[in-house]
């Protein structure tokens, strides 16, 4: 487990290596300058404002300057589009609202999105599993770019229980945003544990339980379920991560002060240092509930346990 | 349907609690009650407590005056900050004391001497002095701390000079503090409206020991700009400041007219256009910074009360590269001019009560009106396409129309092609469609044919419009320079008196509109929404209001 540990803490530094070179490069591929504006900026000051940022140095001191601030101080370094914050202190400030909302949502979509796949399962190719695919596949198909206004006409315009927007009130305002999140993953989460389930109940080993004279519910939620769920965990891996970096929609829509909006901000602002920080905070994201999600699998799956896990991966 | 803690009589069986919508129930009742609360009108509460939430477009780069450049920053710099001569609540042309309590000129107007008032504090306490102006005038011109509004005070002598780094010594810049209270500008060219450029957010002052506590005088990124170390000269200094979420300013006990001030605290949130409207309508804003066009009917007809529309300075326009044939051809940019209906595209696709373009630059009540000299002509359009060579828009090589993506500016590309194809026959135009920085960057290096631009003015006077057209400009970007414009603007910036002055700059302008490199399609409005309790809220052509005369009547 120790070999497996540290052989996944390697191959994650190679990762972020990567990841940080290939913001690093297409940053420096795409057009357009950060300090360009509808007033044109001097080219005696622009030049300047590129010294200040570093920007004037080789390519090759440049990557190595960034990383190695990274790799030895932990540091973003200062974003070149806003002059008040370090790219440290807006990832702490905004990472939080992005994970409590994207959380809220994680846990309201698999609250919702596992029972539904599981009764769509046991129901297969009936009435109850047509409304429950269905239902999976309207929280999908609907982006939440229609459904956030749509909600905060409902919920909060109309029936005035919540603020339509805004970061205020640590009671309330976190509810909304998290349940419309949470809406698209349902959907996804549903489909997904449909389809584990429908495979789970077809083994050999239910049709041995159901046989035994268990119950229809100890099979579909003590037998089937744990294997039925195993496609659902590799999928949470990468979704956990998303979900939690924070949704530039629902943050904009909201008006929320989370990291999903300076990291499209930032790639639109051609803003290096602060992308280069949110997308790595991303992949660190990414790269931690993979590996949670790989252990969750060990745990779940006794045929990966058999072969010894580092062996299986 | 009931539920795990309803009332039930004894014996009876245990109430059904499977299932999800029971959960989901069960979840909304919870929240229902948690937040109950919300109903009430926030804004209405705020405005008890002298509160004013406003919508402010987006978050601010910095609250530092001398590296801000947007028009959102600038609204925040006003609160904080007070210039040596600030603005009217009511007319943008007149002048309001500020710091400088009077001022005077010499008779060519190159030099001007300002009177600051003793009583001008700090938020700090400290008494703010000529030598503070002096400090920032030179932190705003030090090459080291690449200002990109530099360029604003390059009308003080030898400016421009030391911004560039051609001289070392400030000491030869224009600007002098003879003793604590007297600030003396000399200026590299006559300038009659140097006070009304001094309002501009380019020209507030900064506290210097603040700064240089946080670190040196060229820093671009210090912690001065924190609640608690900010120290600035206006009506309201900074409580908070959380990015993406709000800039919070409160009253500043230190200012020296804080009788005057009514409102206690000032609230600028960055919401994104809808979300803003949105929030408005959840009673969230007072105002709000901007309204999308397709709004407009409904508050029209819904709530006339809330909505206004006013006249703002600034003009939507597109460049053309004059060095990109066909467009090389004065005849054909002319042609395309006079093909573009611009009331229709005032009147069905912009639709908040913006003006057709008659010239370049937007009249002034009661100041510069531009010569009336675009018009809707098809018939002289396709007679001059004709002379150039293209008739009923035969063989026209077409060219590009370069947008920044945007619905409003592609309808408006649009409707360009399609007077284009319907007057003159040229089928051959196509939209370019490119993200903002992309966009910029083409036209800055002018990588375009005709491109979409705006332009608001920094401070009221026609010089912010017909300046940038002179050859070598960094704004004029079209390849365009004209020996006779530039001699014009010349001799304006010295006429004695303003109708002198006013009579040069048309003249100017009129062959800016004969040339054409740029085609003019209107003036702007502004639209925004606006709650009956704020007070002295008044049309402004620059929108620079005043913050010290806002009041909230609940």
């Amino acid at each position: 487990m120790a070999r497996f540990i540290l052989s996944r803490l390697f191959q994650s530094l190679v990762v972020l290596v990567g990841i940080y070179t290939l913001v690093f490069v297409l940053m420096k591929l795409s057009p357009g300058s950060p300090f360009a504006g509808e007033k044109a900026v001097p080219a005696h000051v622009l030049e300047r404002m590129r010294s200040y940022y570093g920007l004037d140095q080789s390519l090759p001191v440049q990557w190595w300057r960034g990383l190695s601030n990274y790799l030895f101080h932990l540091d973003g370094g200062i974003p070149l589009k806003k002059d008040g914050f370090t790219v440290n202190e807006i990832i702490a400030e905004s990472l939080p609202v992005s994970a409590l909302v994207g959380g809220v949502g994680l846990l309201f979509a698999l609250g919702t999105g596992i029972p539904l796949g599981v009764f769509a399962a046991a129901r297969k190719n009936r009435v109850g599993d047509y409304v429950a695919s269905s239902l999976a596949l309207v929280g999908i198909c609907l982006p939440t770019f229609v459904i956030a206004p749509l909600a905060i006409a409902w919920f909060a315009l109309d029936l005035g229980w919540f603020a339509p927007v805004g970061w205020d009130d640590p009671r309330a305002d976190w509810i909304l945003p998290s349940l419309v999140l949470g809406l698209f993953y349902m959907g996804y989460i549903a489909r997904i544990t449909r389809g584990g389930m429908l495979e789970a109940l077809n083994q050999d080993y239910i049709r041995t339980a159901l046989s035994k004279g268990l119950s229809e519910g100890r099979v579909l939620f003590v037998h089937a379920l744990r294997h039925g769920l195993l496609p659902l965990v590799s999928y949470l891996g990468p979704a956990t991560a998303g979900i939690l970096a924070g949704s530039f929609v629902v943050e904009t829509v909201f008006g929320l002060p989370g990291l999903g909006m300076h990291t499209v901000a930032a790639a639109r602002d051609r803003d290096q240092p602060l992308l280069t920080g949110s997308i790595m905070t991303y992949g660190v994201l990414v790269l931690f509930f993979n590996f949670l999600s790989d252990i969750v699998q060990y745990w779940m799956n006794p045929r990966l346990r058999g072969g010894g896990l580092a062996a299986s991966l | 349907m009931r539920f795990l803690w309803s009332v039930r009589p004894a014996g009876a069986e245990s109430p059904p609690s499977r299932g999800i919508s029971g959960g989901m129930a069960l979840l909304v009742l919870i929240t229902g009650a948690l937040v109950g609360c919300q109903r009430e009108d926030f804004a209405a509460r705020c405005a008890k407590d002298g509160i004013l939430l406003l919508g402010n477009g987006s978050d601010p780069k910095a609250l530092d005056p001398q590296l801000v450049a947007s028009v959102g920053d600038s609204n925040i710099m006003r609160t904080l900050f007070e210039g040596l001569v600030s603005y009217d609540p009511s007319d943008d042309t007149k002048l309001e004391p500020g710091v400088a309590e009077r001022w005077e000129s010499n008779d060519d107007k190159t030099v001007w001497t300002f009177h600051l008032r003793s009583t001008a504090r700090w938020s700090n306490g400290e008494p703010v002095t000529s030598r503070d102006f002096v400090y920032t005038y030179q932190r705003m011109l030090e090459p080291r701390l690449a200002s990109p509004y530099a360029s604003m005070l390059y009308l003080l002598k030898n400016g421009q000079a030391y911004n560039e780094e051609k001289i070392r010594d400030f000491s030869q810049v224009g600007v002098k503090a003879p003793d604590d209270h007297t600030l003396v500008c000399t200026l590299e060219i006559p300038a009659a409206y140097f006070p009304q450029v001094v309002k501009h957010t380019s020209w507030l002052p900064v506290h210097g020991p603040t700064i240089e506590r946080f670190g040196s005088m060229t820093d671009r990124f210090t912690l001065w700009q924190r609640p608690g170390n900010h120290v600035s000269n206006g009506p309201f200094q900074l409580k908070s400041w959380r990015l993406s979420h709000s800039v919070v300013v409160a009253k500043n006990p230190h200012y020296w007219d804080a009788a005057k001030v009514s409102l206690n605290e000032i609230r600028f949130y960055p919401y994104e256009t809808y979300t803003e409207e949105r929030a408005f309508r959840g009673h969230r804003l007072h105002y709000t910074y901007t309204l999308p066009a397709e709004l407009i009917r409904k508050y029209q007809t819904q709530s006339p009360e809330l909505l206004r529309m006013e006249p703002y300075y600034g003009s939507y326009f597109f460049r053309v590269n004059v060095t990109h044939p066909p467009l090389d051809n004065p005849k054909v940019r002319r042609a395309l001019a006079l093909a573009i209906d611009r009331k229709s595209i005032v009147e069905n696709i912009t639709q908040a009560g913006q003006a057709p373009a008659t010239g370049f630059t937007p009249p002034s009540e009661g100041g510069y009106q531009p010569p009336d000299l675009m018009s809707f002509n098809p018939a002289a359009a396709r007679a001059l396409l004709a002379e150039a060579g293209y008739p009923d828009g035969r063989d026209f090589p077409g060219f590009t129309l370069l947008i920044n993506t945007s619905e409003a500016h592609r309808a408006i590309a649009e409707a360009l092609q399609d007077m284009w194809r319907k007057h003159l026959g040229i089928t051959s135009i196509e939209i370019g469609n490119r993200e903002w920085t992309t966009f910029q960057s083409e036209v800055i290096d002018m990588k375009y044919d005709v491109a979409r631009a705006g332009w608001i003015a920094d401070y009221l006077d026609p010089a912010t419009f017909l300046d940038m057209w002179r050859k070598g400009d960094s704004n004029n970007n079209t390849g365009w320079s004209q020996p006779d414009y530039d001699r014009l603007l010349r001799e304006a910036a010295v006429q004695p008196t303003v109708e002198g002055r006013f009579a040069k700059l048309r003249e100017a302008e009129a062959i800016l509109l004969g040339d054409l490199p740029v085609l003019p399609v209107y003036w702007y409005t502004r639209s925004y929404l606006i709650r009956p309790e704020v007070k002295n809220w008044n049309p402004l052509l620059l929108d620079n209001h005043n913050y010290k005369y806002i009041r909230l009547e609940p």
